[in-house]
């Protein structure tokens, strides 16, 4: 047990502070502070006296593990595709055959779908240092484990049969190609579109939830049907991606991507249902009028 | 001022979040996967998962402890009731003998599930004893085994509609394995059936699944002896190992024929851009034997010890 004397208006992030100066290996971004042992974490930027405390307040400590910054995680997990994708591209030695090292496809799509791949993770690497504005820093260390196997693994595996010397475009030839090209892109400006207009909601360096409406960008009235917009452009993108390829990988990775954002999408819908009382009630969580 | 007092308790968060935390693609088939509210607590696992989720909120395992209503243990005895009749009539006529019919009206109080493992293991000790050789069981039992473990698909429902407190995961997780064993290894490639590792791990699981639907049947009628519990928490130390030698010599015995015939495998170029190799596949599936067995036993020494010996584990605390 540690004592600590504090002013009433003190926030939960000064007493972090204070903890750590005496238990240097507990950094604030990795404790987590609670009134009772097995209730909710206290934020950052509750304060003192509007907790229900008495004059002395006991708080509970929990040590959250080693943790990493969201930008530290979500830019390694998107250069390790782009760049892994590229080694399968440029057919790099002990990959293919080694008649076939460093050698081009002759197919037109196989070109294409390596720019729409790599343009989709600059994009992302881009919003990233750019757009995005996180709620929490840190998570915990483990998931950059986790969460690159999971890119890396699957571009990986996309990339080896994109880029095979035996790779057999679609079946339906330029026309197909060119649909799902058209829908790559609209997707791709759809999810950018979204991401300016959350971001937009959130001013710099706060932490403030709001309702996304549409703006006046014909890609953000999606908003009007679902309450996860940037979810199901991106969706839309590696279904297109997938038809582009006709690569059973790449629909398999769409399938994967698609049961994650769903059960993230319906956790986003459900928190805001229940934060907001006048929430929308047409919108569903991730593909309209359905899911 | 205000004083503020902290207390550094609560304990560390990191716990071995392990297998419960990410569920493997193949897990060898635990012999006492954890269903029944009765006595198995339930595996904590801290719900931090601020990582690929944008909401990373804390969350505390629900350890709720459900209380079977009327309909579901009608349907549950039903179920029972029902598969008891049905294999009785197909089976029984094999167990002619006079004392064979005492052991089975001995046990008729248990669970058809057991009943069903139970005349399992009679139908294979009295082929033992016929033959004096296990060459050829495997395709005598094979019916009946290729029925009920199939019918194990039920449970993962049983998880889905909530009757059962256990997770739908680590059900599916355990009975997508053993339908692997019985469907695309023993089945599928004929030359391994008569090897001895079939024998291995049939014995395994039989003996595993009659404690095991022992201990639920009688969980289920609030009666359950001590040594049935005893049973459940202890065999497995030496069934599991034995288990899954009995597995992984059976699929190293089958990658010969595999390699050889090249099944369930689709080469390049074809429409639609993939391959897959099921000797490859295979050979993964064994190698996942290894960091996963560890971690599932000493999750049931684990559970052994809350269990039987009251043991509280105590996490790292500061």
């Amino acid at each position: 047990m540690k004592h600590y004397e504090v002013e009433p208006h003190a926030t939960i992030a000064e007493i972090k502070n204070l903890f750590t100066k005496t238990h240097p290996q507990w950094y604030p971004a990795r404790q987590s502070l609670r009134l009772d042992p097995k209730g909710k974490s206290l934020k950052d930027e509750d304060v003192l006296q509007k907790l229900p405390v008495g004059t002395t307040a006991t708080l509970y400590f929990r040590d959250l593990g080693a943790q990493i910054s969201w930008v530290t995680v979500f830019l390694t997990e998107y250069a390790g595709p782009l760049f892994i994708y590229l080694l399968f591209y440029f057919r790099v030695p002990f990959i293919y055959g080694h008649k076939y090292d460093f050698t081009s496809s002759r197919h037109t799509v196989v070109h294409l779908a390596c720019i729409c791949h790599s343009f989709h993770y600059i994009k992302r690497l881009l919003e990233t240092l750019f757009v995005h504005r996180f709620s929490h820093g840190t998570m915990p260390l483990r998931n950059i484990f986790k969460n690159c196997t999971y890119y890396w693994g699957f571009a990986a595996w996309m990339a080896y049969y994109i880029n095979h010397p035996l790779y057999t475009p679609p079946t339906y030839g330029a026309q197909q190609v060119k649909l799902a090209l058209a829908i790559f892109v609209i997707c791709q400006l759809g999810n950018f579109s979204i991401h300016m207009a959350l971001r937009d909601l959130r001013p710099a360096g706060s932490k403030t939830r709001k309702i996304p409406y549409p703006t006046k960008n014909p890609f953000t009235w999606l908003f009007l049907l679902v309450s996860c917009p940037n979810y199901t452009y991106e969706v839309g993108s590696w279904i297109g991606f997938a038809i582009m390829t006709q690569c059973l990988p790449v629909a398999l990775f769409s399938l994967v991507g698609f049961t994650q954002m769903t059960i993230w999408a319906k956790g986003k819908h459900r928190s805001y249902l229940k934060e907001f009382r006048d929430y929308p009630p047409l919108r569903m969580p991730i593909i309209p009028f359905l899911l | 001022m205000g004083r503020l007092t902290e207390a550094a308790a609560a304990g560390s968060g990191s716990r071995a979040a392990g297998w419960a935390g990410s569920p493997p693609t193949l897990l060898p088939l635990s012999p006492t996967s954890p269903r029944c509210a009765a006595t198995m607590a339930s595996s904590d696992e801290d719900g931090t998962n601020g990582g690929a989720s944008e909401a990373g909120e804390d969350r505390e395992a629900p350890g709720e402890r459900r209380r079977l209503g009327v309909l579901a243990t009608a349907w549950l005895t039903f179920y029972d009731i029902a598969m008891t009749a049905g294999w009785s009539l197909a089976l029984l006529p094999r167990l002619a003998s006079n004392s064979w019919a005492q052991v089975t009206s001995c046990i008729s109080l248990m669970s058809s599930w057991d009943y069903r493992w139970l005349v399992l293991a009679i139908a294979m000790v009295r082929f033992y004893m016929e033959k004096g050789t296990h060459r050829g069981l495997y395709k005598s039992i094979q019916k009946t085994l290729k029925f009920f473990q199939t019918f194990a698909l039920l449970e993962i429902v049983h998880c889905l509609i909530g009757i059962v407190p256990t997770s739908v995961i680590v059900t599916g997780v355990q009975v997508s394995s053993r339908i692997f064993m019985v469907w695309l290894i023993t089945h599928s490639i004929k030359p391994i059936q008569n090897e001895e590792s079939v024998v291995l791990f049939l014995v395994a699981w039989t003996v595993t699944e009659i404690t095991r639907y022992s201990f639920y049947t009688f969980s289920l009628l609030d009666h359950l002896p001590y040594f049935i519990k005893w049973a459940r928490y202890n065999f497995f130390i030496i069934l599991y190992p034995v288990g899954v030698a009995g597995e992984l010599l059976t699929i190293y015995a089958a990658l010969p024929h595999v390699k050889k015939t090249g099944m369930f495998s689709i080469r390049l170029p074809n429409k639609y851009n993939v391959s897959f190799d099921y000797y490859y596949f295979l050979l993964i599936t064994m190698a996942s034997y290894i960091p996963l067995f560890p971690q599932l036993y000493f999750h049931m020494l684990r559970q052994r010890r809350k269990v039987l010996h009251g043991e509280v584990i105590v996490e790292k605390d500061d």
